[in-house]
């Protein structure tokens, strides 16, 4: 067999040319979602690694925890005083250390829900929808009209409008905590059976089941083709050419992921399942179970009288 | 007497080009038979017609004295009896390990089939020791190597003690202990009674594979079926299966 003359050693046949700069921004984004995932995989590894540490909430039975913290969550939402939902949110903390859960951890709630609640509280600080006593004048002007919309006179900041936007930050917090104590301290598959015997159709828990599996590996398969791309990237071609890659590579992955779902679902029917996963331990409601419920009982009826 | 039967049987992936073209094959009790063939030639999809994950679109594929079909796996007592059985170790591991952790993967089988728990540990503890992954036992699958996988895919279908096993390229991916491991493993099973189906594009540990060799052409046909050794003998059939291939010399 005779190679064709191109296929000489590296560095004969002239150097690569180097990224142009305007370009490098197209991949930096594929890059920042590639590492995206990436961080997606240790996530799912670390959150199954305090699942199985022992502490208080990973002893309990998983319909318990679902029930008392999900039970907590709708209190958390129906109350208004600030000291309720302190209540709530020290619980969670207590709960949390209790499990062998950093604050540190619990704490990182507090870098990403403000953002996006405080996003979409902003308007309720105005005083065109929560009247009250102006505290921050944004425009004042003329009063006018904008087509059928009546323009006011002054466009300001009320103290009521600040009240609510941050009791809503503070119940959001409060909510997400307390639903990350039950995801961290709870394997997936003890999750999906838990909600499973209180009424979850078998499909779903199933379906829960299979996705918790193989999110890793598609994740990881993801992964490999961003990194197969950069190993034979010499220079950017723009963003719209990183758009193209992207949308080769999700097609690329559907088709992977249909593959891999048939060829899984081969693999239960061929080791016998029949529509229901068998488990080998049967979920059991302890002493200690029924206590955790009373006390989040306690706790929500304490908050509601609060107010 | 014949465990399985293949009968004039052809079959093609939905939108594809035949994949078996007028297969007929018998398969009897306690026998080790290996599938081989070049890439795509159709011995995976043979296991999976014997396994009834997939019907032949003509002729008869017969398991136990029953033909598989789609109703007579849905109807009891043949189709769970089948998959108590039949055991298969997919190509694939990460299709074949789905539980969330190695322990649990060994119980799935079982406890499907409605087995005593009592009996279930011990079958898994015994199986671990065996194919020696004891310390495995926690592990999530993602977490386990290419050759791990591989022998936890092995061991979550040795636990339902079938009578038959089929086996994808069973030794692919895995290093020389653990494949000697697997080897011994399936000497003994065979040794017991178990009949052992397998596909390996590996020439080298064909004879400690199997005794029986049938080999697929590129046009998905059956070329030969006989002994093991008369294949590795006979340089044109495997020149012609795309199974060897000399160089010219340089």
């Amino acid at each position: 067999m005779t190679l064709p003359e191109w296929m000489s050693v590296a560095g004969e046949n002239g150097p690569a040319r180097p990224a142009r700069s305007r370009h490098a921004v197209g991949s930096r984004w594929v890059r920042r979602a590639a590492n995206g995932l990436a961080q997606l995989m240790a996530e799912t590894l670390d959150q199954r690694t305090t699942c199985s540490l022992p502490g208080y909430l990973q002893g309990l039975d998983p319909r318990a925890k679902v029930v008392g913290l999900l039970g907590l969550v709708v209190a958390t939402t129906l109350v208004h005083t600030g000291l309720a939902l302190a209540l709530a949110y020290a619980f969670a903390v207590v709960l949390a250390l209790a499990s062998g859960i950093s604050v540190r951890r619990v704490g990182q709630v507090w870098l990403i829900v403000p953002l996006f609640t405080l996003a979409i509280m902003l308007p309720a600080t105005l005083n065109i929808v929560t009247p009250g006593k102006n505290v921050g004048v944004i425009w004042q002007g003329v009063q006018g009209s904008l087509g059928p919309w009546r323009l006011p006179e002054t466009l300001a900041i009320t103290d009521t409008g600040i009240q609510a936007a941050v009791r809503m930050t503070g119940r959001t917090a409060t909510c997400v905590t307390l639903t990350l104590l039950l995801a961290y301290t709870t394997r997936a598959d003890r999750l999906f059976r838990g909600l499973r015997s209180l009424g979850m159709p078998a499909i779903f828990a199933s379906v829960l089941t299979m996705m918790d599996r193989y999110l890793h590996v598609v994740a990881q398969a993801a992964h490999e083709i961003h990194l197969s791309k950069l190993s034979r990237t010499i220079r950017s071609g723009g963003i719209r050419q990183d758009h193209q890659w992207v949308a080769a590579g999700m097609g690329s992955l559907f088709r992977r992921t249909e593959a891999l779902g048939g060829d899984v679902h081969r693999a239960m029917v061929s080791r016998g399942y029949r529509g229901d996963v068998h488990p080998m331990t049967d979920l059991t409601i302890r002493t200690q179970d029924g206590l955790f419920l009373v006390g989040c009982v306690g706790l929500a009826v304490m908050m509601l009288g609060l107010g | 007497m014949a465990i399985f039967s293949l009968e004039n049987v052809s079959f093609a992936y939905a939108g594809y080009r035949p994949s078996l073209v007028d297969i007929s094959l018998a398969i009897s009790s306690g026998e080790r038979v290996a599938l081989l063939g070049a890439n795509g030639s159709g011995k995976s999809t043979v296991l999976h017609l014997l396994n009834g994950l997939y019907f032949a679109q003509s002729g008869q594929v017969r398991a136990f004295g029953t033909v598989l079909t789609e109703l007579a796996l849905d109807t009891a007592p043949f189709g769970p009896e089948f998959r108590r059985r039949v055991g298969f170790i997919f190509q694939n591991s990460d299709a074949q390990l789905f539980c969330p952790n190695v322990v649990e993967e060994l119980e799935f089988g079982p406890l499907q089939l409605g087995l005593a728990k009592d009996e279930i540990r011990a079958r898994v503890e015994d199986t671990l020791n065996l194919l020696g992954i004891s310390a495995l036992r926690d592990r999530a699958p993602q977490t386990l190597s290419a050759g791990q996988k591989r022998l936890v895919a092995v061991a979550s279908a040795l636990t339902m003690a079938p009578s038959v096993l089929l086996l994808d390229e069973p030794t692919a991916g895995l290093d020389a202990r653990s494949q000697g491991r697997l080897l011994d493993v399936l000497d003994g099973m065979s040794e017991r009674g178990v009949t052992l189906v397998s596909t390996t594009h590996d020439l080298t540990i064909l004879t400690q594979m199997a005794t029986r060799s049938i080999v697929l052409s590129e046009d998905h046909r059956i070329i030969f079926d006989g002994t093991s050794e008369t294949v590795l003998n006979d340089e044109a059939l495997l020149t012609q299966a795309n199974l060897m291939f000399r160089r010219p010399e340089r």
